[in-house]
């Protein structure tokens, strides 16, 4: 098949099952487990036929374009199927697969749980699928953010846990931001670039044509930052055991094998493009992995919950993939026999973790199920009966590979680990590499000890003292009842994924036919350097590993760090939503006081503030914009003498309004200043404004008069702020001012249209307005418009769709160029109206007198006005004239 | 004619302003009413001076000769729409004012917060 559509079939083939199963009835729970498996198992089948078939050397042939999309905004159904994408995507979908039949397990036969459960668990898988087979940022940014939101749908699984829910909310907050932040570094990547897709990017470092630039660092650090809120790095690691309130499926899935290395992902498809262009790549990376891999291991050994422990550890693991990736900028050309520039065992470190982190948390919650999830209560567990035996074996076997263990593929990956530490080390001969190799080292004994622990507590001949009101790992149902093969499934899947650790670690053909064919540095397996236990040689990396041994288990057998340290960064997220919240809410009170007058003074104030600071530059250019003398035509001073009058009509009438104190006389000062502003217009040659403002202004005046009958004499009060509004008035005056010149002296631009050159934008309509050919216009003179041109038919086709066909230029604009506008002028009018008309209307205007009668009682009983728009009769200053007032505005009052 | 019309327009808005800022719903009322003379003036500047010139209906003169009908067209829609929000605004202070007993602005922010 095409391997356009084997990758597009295979990243939607879970969501598809799982939206299936949505249609399905809830009854129906064997169907819809068989159809949820289907799901994942078509999309390794998928990917597998891609891997065989086409091969996974995709690297620079620019991705699988499926199809265009969004072309402008970068985003398109492009694939990257290659070697690292493929090798994600089988680990994704594979341990899917696994883990679709232990939440069957898990949940038991609930289906109201497997109903909802699924889709949720399914679109997950598609989101982590379209992420890791992604070539387009944009693509693979809108995947990211789908495993964001289902990760949030599946943490806050038990909607009725206001915990759970908080720390469903803590994930999202933090892993959302990241992707924002990762949405702004890949974007500035690729303005950077001007490629948009990870294969080209890879295309252009390989040419060489991958210039460095404060862009490309400033990219580069916004995505990492958003990798590492991903992927749980110190100090943004808080919300991954927070996340632990999910159900343990989802944190087997989620976060330990998939999502979170979502980030490890993103900076291994990095590191070939971008690690020898930056410097700051390893000095970034080393040091953030190196702490975050000691610290998630520490706190690891503090925890007594089994879910925590692990999770930390997870953190922890995580750290040390991102030093892999830090460790890996480092050159090591010419050393010896080895010819590979950068060393690095990606796929053994990823796969490893996978192989025993999923088998761990799918073990906890199968013990959780049987007896608890505190480590204090499972003392001698294997002792109790055979389920109980089965599961501590195989959760031991995890625990052993956590310790990395020789015999395992844990082993391996941790001495390849090592050896890229020391190698670093050799390379640089930096002091700093000599702390990483006691991280490492510390690392190691930190889960070695806790492996110990593990063990001692489980294997212990103790017994917990019986606590009758104990109930196991609450979910809401019960598994004492379940028969059959169901049970088995809460431990086989973790079996089958931590058997293949023992399988690669103990049989050499084995490990080579797993890693060798999607490793980045192939080389080791060619030479067969890939240190078993059986071929490791005697150096400083085996040493580092029997010294974290030995150390870990004294520190296992020791009394020291036993639950005395809590992680500090538990307070992190509630107090930074305690801050949000707190501090926002006071930001808005002061904002939102209430006060009227304090929001026009903040208008006011800003645009005084806003003004002042766009002139700051080129205050002395100020007065040059105005051309002295222009917009006052002193040689014309007959022409000009009305407009000097009216001028001073306005001026005296605005100025007086505030000294004026009698409410009547205000609104008349406001009347004659609207006449003079009439005149004003009709200076303006605007005999169309001058009317409608007229009659306007002789309805708003009876208006406000009405009004004020209806309002309270009340005697003024003592004026105040006096200096303030003053001076803000009249800064905001000159503005204005001055904002007016400058827009109305100088040149207009110059309007071109259809070919045509138009000295401003007037005149583009004056020309248009009549029937769009302006000719016969333009060539009488003086005025006199012959009828017969005026009224001459277009001749062409084209002139039938230029023009209005009418003569006043006003009216034409307002009815045809702009015939919106008006729509949208009378649609307000229309809507004022409306609210008016409701404002005013009689308190019982829409009630039946039943209500009626039913409201005055409870109004008489609470005594209280309540809070609807509802007006009540005014009990005071009734006078005769506001009845007539009523009559008028208010025509309901009669019905 | 410019700058006069520039000068209407500082002085409307200066005056405006400082009665927004009063403490009288009223005031603050014809305070947005005025303003609204003053954005209307603002707009009509830009048609630059009038003088010797002629309405912009065509056939009164030549189209150089006519004034620019654009900031008109602008205004006429201004004006009608300043009455709606002007009848609006009226009601709401007779609502105001049967509602809450007071027009001051600093009882009806306390009658707000509480």
């Amino acid at each position: 098949m095409n391997p356009i559509w084997l990758v597009t079939l295979a990243v939607f083939a879970p969501v598809a099952s799982g939206a299936i199963g949505l249609c399905m009835p809830r009854s129906w729970v064997g169907t819809r487990v068989a159809l949820s498996v289907l799901g994942p198992v078509a999309a390794v089948l998928l990917l597998a036929e891609l891997a065989i078939t086409h091969g996974v050397d995709h690297t620079g042939a620019g991705g699988v374009l499926a199809a265009e999309w969004m072309p402008e905004l970068k985003l398109n159904w492009q694939w990257h199927p290659d070697r690292f994408g493929v090798f994600f995507a089988l680990l994704v979908s594979g341990i899917g697969v696994l883990i679709t039949l232990y939440a069957r397990a898990y949940f038991g036969p609930d289906r109201d749980s497997l109903y909802r459960f699924y889709p949720s668990l399914l679109l997950f898988m598609t989101a982590m699928l379209g992420v890791v087979l992604a070539d387009s940022f944009m693509l693979l940014l809108l995947f990211w953010e789908m495993t964001s939101i289902s990760s949030f749908l599946l943490i806050g699984w038990e909607r009725d846990d206001p915990a759970a829910v908080k720390k469903a909310m803590q994930a999202f907050i933090v892993t959302g931001a990241g992707g924002l932040v990762l949405m702004g570094g890949l974007i500035l990547i690729g303005v950077h670039t001007d490629v948009w897709s990870f294969s080209a990017l890879a295309g252009l470092a390989a040419d060489g044509r991958l210039s460095p630039g404060p862009l490309l660092t400033t990219g580069f650090l916004m995505v990492f930052a958003g990798a590492a809120a991903k992927s749980a790095q110190f100090p943004l690691h808080f919300w991954l055991p927070g996340a632990m309130a999910a159900p343990t499926p989802v944190s087997a899935y989620l976060h330990s094998a998939t999502m979170v290395k979502a980030g490890v992902y993103l900076v291994g498809r990095l590191w070939p493009i971008l690690a020898a262009v930056l410097p700051v790549w390893p000095s970034l990376i080393v040091p953030l992995g190196a702490v975050t891999m000691v610290y998630g291991a520490f706190i690891a050994l503090q925890k007594t919950d089994l879910k925590q422990i692990f999770a930390y550890t997870t953190i922890s693991q995580l750290g040390l993939l991102m030093a892999m990736y830090g460790l890996a900028a480092f050159q090591y050309g010419g050393h010896g026999e080895h010819t590979q520039p950068n060393m690095i065992w990606e796929v053994a470190q990823i796969l490893n973790h996978a192989l025993y982190k999923a088998p761990l948390f799918i073990l906890a919650g199968a013990i959780g199920h049987i007896a608890s999830r505190e480590l204090p209560k499972l003392k001698g567990l294997f002792y109790r009966d055979g389920t109980s035996r089965i599961m501590t074996v195989v959760v031991l076997a995890a625990a052993y590979c956590l310790a990395a263990g020789p015999l395992t593929v844990s082993f391996t990956a941790k001495e390849f680990f090592f050896y890229q530490i020391w190698h670093a080390y050799e390379a640089t001969h930096q002091p700093v590499m000599g702390l990483l190799i006691l991280a490492g080292v510390l690392t190691g004994m930190f889960n070695v000890a806790i492996f110990i622990r593990l063990a001692r507590t489980l294997l212990s001949r103790q017994q917990p003292e019986a606590d009758p009101h104990e109930h196991h790992d609450a979910h809401g149902h019960d598994h004492e009842h379940e028969k059959g093969i169901w049970p088995a499934f809460l431990w086989i899947p973790g079996a089958v994924i931590v058997s293949v650790q023992f399988i690669g670690g103990i049989i050499p053909g084995a490990y080579e036919a797993m890693f060798g064919w999607l490793e980045a540095s192939p080389y080791y397996f060619e030479a067969g350097h890939f240190p078993l236990l059986w071929n490791v040689h005697p150096g400083v990396p085996l040493y580092m590993s029997l010294c974290a041994i030995g150390l870990g288990v004294g520190l296992g057998f020791a009394p020291l760090m036993r639950g005395k340290y809590n992680d500090p960064f538990d307070h992190a997220y509630p107090s930074f939503y305690l801050l949000a919240t707190k501090g926002g809410g006071r930001v808005f009170r002061i904002l939102q006081g209430g006060h009227v007058t304090g929001y026009i003074a903040f208008v006011a104030i800003a645009l005084v503030g806003f003004f002042a600071w766009s002139i700051r530059f080129d205050f002395a250019s100020l007065p040059g914009q105005w051309p002295g003398g222009a917009g006052l035509e002193l040689d014309q001073l007959g022409e000009l003498l009305p407009g000097i009058l009216l001028t001073f009509m306005v001026c005296l009438t605005a100025l007086l309004m505030p000294f004026v104190r009698d409410r009547a006389s205000r609104v008349l000062i406001l009347g004659a200043c609207g006449f003079s502003v009439t005149g004003v217009y009709y200076q303006y040659r605007a005999p169309d404004l001058a009317l409608t403002q007229i009659s306007i202004e002789i309805v708003s005046l009876i208006l406000f008069l009405l009004v004020l009958s209806m309002l309270p004499k009340q005697a003024p009060g003592p004026r105040l702020w006096v200096v303030p509004r003053v001076v803000l008035g009249a800064a905001v005056g000159l503005i204005m001012f001055w904002l007016t010149l400058t827009s109305s002296v100088g040149p207009q631009p110059t309007i071109h249209y259809l070919g045509r050159q138009y000295a401003n934008l007037g005149e583009f309509f004056l020309r248009n307005s009549h029937h769009g050919e302006d000719s016969a216009l333009a060539a009488t003179d003086h005025g006199t418009l012959e009828h017969s041109e005026l009224e001459r038919r277009p001749t062409t086709k084209t002139r039938l769709y230029h023009g209005g066909g009418g003569k006043n230029v006003v009216n034409v604009i307002l009815v045809d160029f702009r015939g919106f506008d008006t729509l949208g002028e009378i649609t307000v009018l229309g809507i004022a109206a409306m609210g008016v008309w409701t404002l005013v209307r009689r308190r019982h205007g829409f009630k039946s007198p039943r209500e009626r009668v039913m409201d005055e009682e409870q109004a008489a009983e609470t005594g209280s006005r309540g809070l609807s728009l509802d007006i009540p009769e005014p009990t005071g200053g009734h006078d005769p004239e506001d009845d007539v007032v009523n009559r008028m505005i208010r025509p309901s009052t009669e019905s | 004619m410019t700058l006069l019309t520039c000068i209407m327009v500082g002085v409307i808005f200066a005056a405006a302003t400082y009665m927004m800022l009063g403490r009288e719903l009223k005031g603050v009322c014809m305070g947005v009413f005025l303003m609204g003379h003053g954005a209307n003036l603002a707009i009509i500047a830009t048609s630059r001076s009038p003088i010797g010139r002629e309405p912009p209906v065509l056939g009164l003169a030549r189209i150089s000769e006519l004034a620019d009908p654009l900031p008109q067209a602008l205004i006429l829609t201004a004006i009608v729409i300043g009455f709606a929000v002007q009848a609006f605004l009226l009601t709401l202070l007779v609502i105001t004012w049967r509602r809450s007993r007071t027009l001051q602005l600093a009882e009806l922010a306390v009658e707000e917060g509480a």
